[in-house]
């Protein structure tokens, strides 16, 4: 074997001491190689928590290995390291099972079994054939006969290919109308009710914990250890270190559960439950008066809203505010009455105002008993006893009360804290969700109880508590306060998709028909993704009777997700997409999606693709940047295959489809970074009509970007960048927080009362009734002003009943967990990840609780099958003493049988397990990753109870 | 090979066949067993004066160790430099005493054969070979008695017992070998009596030491438990071959047979025809006796109880 | 078995050296690691270890029985003992140890006798049997060049990242504090549970963790004074 390096220069007889080299930047030649090696800047967003900038250490003509940028440390949350995934991306760059050039289908036929005999070809021919296509495809119009648009695009991977895809937003925006709602299971799956109410309450997508102040996070599996990237991570291990406490609540002993103080085996979906009997337990066994902040909830919420008796607010005749009781001067005043002496929270009283409801109609009053929210929100929470709550959750009562207790007493009510030279309030007390407790029916409850929670302890947007990161669907993505202004009834602004018949007539159409099905969810640019996106699916095969089958599209592009893998019911997935007229995929190795492509584009991976990235101040999750700006995604070494950077694919394409002009006019109009590219004293727009090369393109946003953030006043080119990174400047943190721009614009949250909700729900049971539409039934039912609560599983268990199986054959829920090591499937070809995995329980296998594998004579290891009522497959068993005897557990998204190293590894997906039940979807179209098993030892009869 | 991360009482990975080279990763097994027999077929042969077994055991130690265990290195040619830290290591002791004893009773053999009269050197090389024989033999027992990170190896019994095993292996061969070289019957009777001694010496003392060690830790009783088949990773067999082939083959049932030959006391056609299984099954029994003892090295958990 | 946190009341950071010499060691904080493999998988990767081959192996134990149960992770790397078995063991000399206390391997002087890796009471070796690939069946342009760094047949461990510190040493960085001198696995941990630097020195950083909470060792009894002291997950009464 060759040898080089130490042993190499050692066994010459060298000291290493001499063979030592440093170059005049202090560049550092580690082993003593012959040639320098040289660091290159560039960052990481293989997963939303990003980006996190790092160092790809170069050597020769090859990326050698990985390190953190500490040069970042003080702006950056994840302080310059990157996670585990990061360092699995030398192995993705020079992976041997790669896509290594173009792949066009010989075969056919498309199925499962079907091998689609993918043969190279030249860039030259696979551009030529696809603008062939594209170009056609524009001669017949955009749109097809039944109005919905011919090209499809899926992106999936929660968002993170925006980091990698350059301009492709660029050219789909140059492109014309595309339905983007054909896609993977981001959206559906993610955090789906809380991207919709986060909009609501917190103006942001996502929600979480203000860590580095928090005294207590009650956390309902959110995983941190595993989903919450470096700054997640970084975040809790400081807090564990300060001293924090932390309780997990979860079926099984999750990596995160691992690291905090106690964990509470809940059972599945009962999460709303517990935080109802929480609510109870504060509001009618404690004294609310004295544990809660009382200040917030008069003065930040619709809590001493009155409300009428049909159940809309109570408004003034003549104005039509809402009104409030002023207890002092003991009358009705409008909300924003600077003259109010003080606001009523509890109980009845007799005013006169009027009732405005859907589609604009009345009910004027003379005299009318009504209430504030708040009243009624003490006696909708009557019946949600602790007691109540603990037979569901299969936990103890005095565990809830326990939590209850610790949750306000933690709270600090009346504390402030100083940031940025302003006061806010601190209270360190948070409740986290995990994905499969906020999606699907009981998500809209859990969102709603944890905001409750939040607005009885005040901790709702100031320090300690609960916050939104970064907004998604309302903009700008990047700055919270800016995105927050005025709107109806002393609410900020929120933009709904219409519910009244006279807007509703000419909104586009999708294929998930969300502009019609889920007003919350809104019509911008990240709309299509949270949109009913299965249902789309769903309605290819199951469609009710009188509603649009969906066509196909023309032309189904896919980048950067899977669905067939991702998304709920994958054996139906296949089916359809199987008989998809023409997909093509930019890919980085075959999986079960593309392997249906007709034609296969290979790109650049992470460390071989050029472009400029927001960084800061907040993404989707933990990390909250103390800068925000701009970092440079740069090639680190020669790409080892013949692939391509997706701006240089999309230039290419444009200018053959004949879109050049309205792409660079795209770019110029800062379609991918929010940066135009011409603004007061500088002009670096692409001329419309001329081709550039990557680099040029990059170059002026780099320019631009730099003087946007300096309002003008510098300019760094790509050169700068390659050199540096990234380009930052500071972001007051108190901007994180919203309470200080509620408190300016004199806003309220729309917590606990949802009244606005109630109009929207009824106006769209109205619309969906005038088209006949009646299997939006359970759906409608979630628009409830106080929500209630229930038994949640026992609908999984109905929905086995429905199906004319017996629900009490399969004994197990089974649920999913993440792992640190891997980005969703994304990064499933690795086998480096695989083997970091396997070092990390429930990687592998179905993981069973230790008493219950005994009884069915099952040992660590054992091959056994689990069946629900649509698969069976055998899995290997784990056996373990953290997870509830009623709940097993698989880990992550595999059952990969084309994406290579992943096919070989023969680990169950939950999705295959899974079969739709209109009853388990929630109002926004999305259901959770829950299903009835059973488990028994091969040849055993099926006897798993 | 990957590793697991979950570990509680683990068992030692790099020696008796655990390992991914195929055959080589086997080579250690045999290496040792002859390192075992060949000394103690030499001891023996000396005392009885039986020059082919003195052969036998030249042999047996080159073909038998010296090759299989240069096999087993990962950088054979680099051997040499095995004997480079003879001052602490039991392995460089193992390669000096094999060194010695090699050239030694190769000298010896060879001059004994030739029937030179250099007494001076025959008695010296005699001496020599007798004292590096008896280390040789040993050496691996002190290897392992020696290390501090498995309790189960870590007391006198295993320098004890691989020495009286080595010695009854040889007896065994040297017994065997009367079949083809005659063998005087009263050397034969006598070699019968000490084997018959050694065997319920070796089993009294295996026996006691598995009590002894299963009541000292945890980490002994879990190898005693290997030993037994009781243990989860005995899946592989473990419990078989120790139990059945070691114990009860290579012990139990030698000395019931050769019970029967001590107590008629005459070497019959009869008993002739138990010598020979009898001494079949107790070479066996050495070798997976070695073989469950190594395998059987467990270590202590790495993590405290918290 | 005896607890070992029990044991632990008095362990100062005492190496018995003079304090200008160098001893270099690592803290490990069982409350912040949350097993999450970045330490093992940039250590492989800045190494070029092949599959299977880990020099910082996090185990992962749970303990207890539904529903009270509890389960930590325990990063395990060579101890860099004081006193190590392993150097003892090693026939060949191709085991060293260092003035600063660390202990290496020279591939070029082992000969694979695999003694070591048995008396090594963490299991903190691995040898390398045969070269084994991420992707077999075509050579691949990093993992030829990368394995080419490690010899089959030789033994493979924890070497504290050496040659970042000489190398950081020489250009007056300070192992510990400046990244470019400290081992990978320490400059890359997400939990920051690890800590590098100087035991001679009682104002290093690990000194003043091992004194403030108690640091203690695995396997104490054994008696090969690690050089890798632990902080207690719990919050000790
Ligand atoms: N069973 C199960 N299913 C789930 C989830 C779960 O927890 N369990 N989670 C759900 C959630 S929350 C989400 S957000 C979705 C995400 O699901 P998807 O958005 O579908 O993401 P992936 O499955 O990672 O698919 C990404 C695809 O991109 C390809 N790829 C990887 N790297 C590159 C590259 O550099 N370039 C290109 N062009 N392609 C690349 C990979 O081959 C992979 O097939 O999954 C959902 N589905
Ligand atoms: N490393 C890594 N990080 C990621 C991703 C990734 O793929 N890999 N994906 C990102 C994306 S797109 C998303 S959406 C997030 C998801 O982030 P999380 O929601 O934090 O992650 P999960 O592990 O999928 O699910 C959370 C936990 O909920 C538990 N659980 C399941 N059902 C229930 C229940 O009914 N009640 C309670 N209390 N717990 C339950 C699961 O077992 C699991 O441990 O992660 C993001 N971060
Ligand atoms: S957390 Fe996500 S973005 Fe950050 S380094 Fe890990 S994979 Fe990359
Ligand atoms: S931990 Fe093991 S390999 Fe490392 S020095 Fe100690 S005995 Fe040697
Ligand atoms: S394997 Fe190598 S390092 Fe280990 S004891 Fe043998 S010669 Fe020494
Ligand atoms: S100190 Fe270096 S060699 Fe040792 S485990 Fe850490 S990264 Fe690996
Ligand atoms: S990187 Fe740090 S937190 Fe992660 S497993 Fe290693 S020591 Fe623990
Ligand atoms: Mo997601």
């Amino acid at each position: 074997m060759a040898r080089k390096g130490l042993a190499g220069s050692l066994r010459e007889g060298i000291p290493l001491a001499l063979t030592m080299e440093f170059d005049a930047s202090g560049r550092l030649n580690y082993l003593g190689k012959g040639e320098l090696m040289k660091k290159v800047k560039t960052y990481c967003f293989q997963c939303y928590n990003g980006p996190d900038p790092f160092h790809m250490v170069v050597e020769g003509d090859m990326v050698r290995h990985i390190e953190p940028d500490f040069d970042c440390a003080g702006i950056s949350p994840g302080e310059g390291r990157v996670c585990v995934k990061a360092y699995g991306l030398v192995q993705k760059m020079y992976n041997s099972n790669r896509i290594k050039a173009p792949l066009i289908r010989t075969n056919p036929r498309k199925g499962k079994d079907e091998d689609p005999g993918f043969r190279e070809i030249s860039w030259e021919e696979a551009y030529e054939i696809l603008a062939g296509k594209l170009r056609a495809l524009r001669e017949k119009g955009l749109l097809d006969e039944k109005g919905y648009p011919r090209l499809a695009v899926s992106m999936g991977e929660a968002g993170s290919p925006a980091g990698y895809g350059g301009t492709f937003p660029a050219f789909l925006s140059a492109w014309g109308p595309i339905d983007f709602t054909l896609g993977g299971g981001e959206g559906s799956k993610c955090y789906h009710s809380e991207h919709l109410y986060g909009e609501l309450w917190h103006r942001a997508f996502i929600v979480a914990a203000d860590t580095p102040r928090n005294r207590f996070t009650l956390s309902f599996g959110h995983n941190t250890n595993a989903s919450a990237g470096v700054s997640g991570a970084m975040r809790h291990a400081d807090a564990r270190e300060r001293g924090y406490k932390r309780v997990q609540v979860e079926p099984h002993l999750s990596v995160s559960a691992a690291t905090s103080d106690e964990w509470i085996p809940i059972r599945t979906k009962t999460d709303a439950p517990f935080m109802y009997g929480m609510i109870h337990a504060i509001l009618h066994e404690m004294d609310w008066r004295k544990v809660c902040d009382i200040d917030f909830i008069k003065k930040r919420t619709n809590s001493p809203y009155l409300i009428g008796p049909k159940g809309y607010y109570l408004r003034d005749m003549e104005s039509g505010e809402v009104l409030i009781w002023d207890p002092v001067e003991k009358r009705a005043s409008v909300y924003n009455d600077p003259s109010i002496k003080d606001y009523a929270l509890t109980g009845s009283f007799t005013v006169a105002g009027k009732e405005i409801g859907p589609d604009g109609e009345e009910w004027v009053y003379d005299k009318v008993e009504a209430s504030p929210a708040f009243e009624l929100l003490l006696r909708h929470m009557e019946e949600y006893t602790p007691e109540w709550a603990a037979r569901l959750c299969d936990l103890p009562p005095s565990t809830i009360r326990r939590i209850a207790r610790e949750f306000v007493d933690n709270a600090l009510v009346g504390e402030e804290i100083e940031i940025n030279g302003e006061r806010i309030p601190l209270r360190p007390v948070a409740v986290t969700l995990g994905k499969t407790i906020n999606n699907g029916p009981g998500g809209y409850q859990a969102c709603w109880a944890r905001t409750v929670l939040a607005m009885l302890t005040g901790s709702l947007e100031v320090a300690g508590g609960s916050i939104g990161a970064s907004q998604r669907l309302n903009r700008p993505h990047h700055d919270r306060w800016s995105s927050i202004w005025p709107g109806e009834d002393g609410f900020f602004q929120n933009f709904l998709n219409p519910t009244d018949t006279e807007r509703r007539k000419d909104l586009p159409k999708t294929r998930s028909r969300y502009t019609e099905l889920v007003p919350l969810v809104g019509n911008t640019g990240w709309s299509p993704f949270l949109s009913p996106v299965p249902h789309a699916w769903l309605w290819y095969s199951q469609n009710p009777d009188g509603w649009e089958k969906p066509t196909y599209p023309d032309v189904w592009i896919i980048y950067r997700t899977n669905p067939n893998m991702s998304m709920y019911y994958t054996d139906m997935m296949h089916e359809t997409t199987k008989d998809f007229p023409y997909i093509v995929a930019f890919g980085y190795t075959i999986d079960e999606t593309n392997w249906y492509a007709d034609l296969i584009l290979p790109e650049h991976t992470d460390l071989e693709g050029l472009q400029l990235f927001r960084i800061g101040p907040s993404t989707h999750s933990e990390a909250y940047w103390e800068e925000y700006g701009f970092a440079l995604r740069q090639p680190g070494a020669p790409p080892p295959y013949d692939t391509r950077d997706m701006t240089e694919i999309c230039t290419e394409l444009a200018d053959r489809v004949g879109i050049l002009r309205e792409y660079n006019e795209a770019i110029n109009a800062g379609i991918m970074l929010g940066v135009r590219l011409q603004g007061k004293n500088y002009n670096y727009s692409l001329d419309p009509e001329r081709k550039y090369s990557l680099e040029e393109i990059w170059d002026r946003l780099c320019r631009a970007s730099v003087r946007l953030l300096t309002n003008g006043a510098e300019e760094r080119d790509l050169q700068w960048f390659r050199e540096n990174g990234y380009f930052t400047v500071p972001y007051p943190f108190i901007r994180h927080f919203l309470h200080p721009v509620m408190v300016k614009w004199g806003l309220r949250y729309e917590i606990p009362y949802q009244g606005r909700l109630k109009v929207i729900g009824e106006e769209l049971r109205r619309r969906l009734e005038e088209k006949g539409v009646d299997w939006w039934e359970e759906q409608l039912r979630e628009y409830e002003p106080l929500p209630h609560c229930e038994d949640y599983p026992r609908l999984w268990e109905e929905a086995v009943r429905e199906r004319g199986d017996d629900p009490e054959k399969y004994p197990f829920y089974m649920v999913n967990t993440r792992s640190m090591q891997y980005a969703w499937g994304s990064n499933a070809s690795l086998p480096l990840m695989a083997e970091a995995a396997s070092y990390v329980t429930g990687f592998g296998g179905v993981v069973i609780n230790a008493s219950v594998a005994e009884r069915l004579g099952i040992s660590d290891g054992d091959q056994v099958v689990i069946e629900s009522p649509v698969k069976k497959k055998t899995a290997k068993a784990i056996v373990r003493e953290g997870i509830r005897p009623d709940t097993v557990l698989v880990t992550g998204q595999f059952g990969n049988w084309a994406v290579p190293f992943a096919k070989d590894l023969d680990i169950p997906n939950m999705n295959e397990f899974l079969f739709p039940n209109q009853k388990l979807f929630d109002a926004g179209g999305s259901s959770a990753d829950i299903v009835k098993v059973r488990i028994y030892k091969p040849g055993n009869g099926g006897n798993g109870r | 090979m990957i590793r697991t991360m979950r570990e509680g009482f683990i068992f030692q990975r790099d020696w008796a066949g655990r390992g991914e080279r195929g055959f080589r990763d086997q080579m250690l097994m045999p290496a040792i067993f002859f390192g075992a027999v060949s000394p103690g077929l030499y001891i023996s042969s000396l005392f009885t004066d039986f020059l082919p077994g003195l052969w036998a055991s030249l042999i047996m130690n080159i073909a038998g160790y010296g090759v299989t265990h240069l096999l087993y290195l990962g950088k054979m040619e680099r051997f040499w430099r095995g004997l480079l830290n003879i001052r602490h290591s039991w392995i460089s002791r193992g390669i000096l005493f094999n060194i010695l004893f090699t050239i030694s009773s190769s000298v010896f053999i060879i001059l004994k054969a030739l029937g030179a009269e250099w007494g001076g050197l025959i008695f010296l090389c005699k001496w020599v070979s007798l004292v590096s024989a008896l280390l040789f033999l040993a050496y691996p027992g002190f290897m392992l008695s020696f290390v501090k990170a498995i309790p189960f190896w870590r007391s006198a019994v295993e320098p004890t017992l691989f020495f009286l095993q080595g010695i009854m292996g040889g007896i065994a061969v040297q017994l065997l070998m009367g079949a083809a070289f005659s063998l005087e019957q009263q050397v034969s009777r006598m070699l019968l009596r000490i084997d018959f001694l050694l065997l319920i010496a070796v089993l009294v003392i295996m026996l006691s030491a598995l009590v002894i060690k299963s009541l000292h830790g945890d980490a002994e009783r879990v190898s005693v438990m290997y030993l037994l088949g009781i243990h989860p990773a005995t899946k592989d067999g473990g419990g078989a071959f120790f139990l059945v082939g070691a114990i009860s083959g290579g012990l139990l049932i030698p000395i019931a047979l050769l019970a029967v030959m001590v107590v008629f006391s005459e070497l019959s056609g009869i008993s002739k025809a138990l010598v020979y299984p009898a001494m079949m099954l107790q070479l066996v029994g050495i070798y997976l006796a070695k073989y469950g003892f190594i395998r059987a090295g467990a270590y202590t958990p790495p993590a405290p109880k918290v | 078995m005896k607890n070992i946190l029990e044991r632990l009341e008095d362990f100062p950071v005492d190496t018995g050296e003079s304090k200008e010499m160098k001893h270099y060691g690592m803290v490990i904080d069982l409350k912040k690691c949350l097993g999450c493999q970045t330490c093992t998988v940039s250590c492989k990767v800045f190494h070029g270890l092949g599959p299977g081959t880990v020099r910082v192996r996090v185990v992962e134990e749970e303990q207890g029985e539904y529903p009270r149960v509890e389960r930590f992770y325990l990063p395990i790397r060579c101890m860099h003992c004081d006193e190590p078995e392993c150097l003892k063991a090693c026939p060949t000399g191709a085991t060293k140890k260092r003035p600063d206390g660390i202990v290496t391997v020279d591939q070029d002087e082992c000969m694979g006798c695999r003694y070591c890796a048995i008396v090594c009471p963490y299991q903190a070796r691995s040898f390398i049997a045969v070269e084994r690939r991420y992707f077999p069946e075509n050579g691949n342009t990093w993992e030829n060049e990368r394995y080419a760094e490690h010899q089959v047949g030789t033994m493979d461990k924890c070497d504290f990242c050496h040659e970042r510190i000489d190398d950081g040493v020489r250009r007056g960085l300070e192992p510990g504090k400046d990244p470019d001198a400290t081992p990978m696995c320490v400059i890359s941990c997400i939990g920051k549970a690890l800590y590098f630097g100087d035991l001679n020195d009682p104002e290093s950083k690990v000194s003043r963790l091992i004194r403030e909470r108690k640091g203690f060792r695995l396997k104490e009894e054994v008696g090969t004074r690690p050089s890798i002291y632990y902080l207690s997950r719990r919050v000790r009464p």
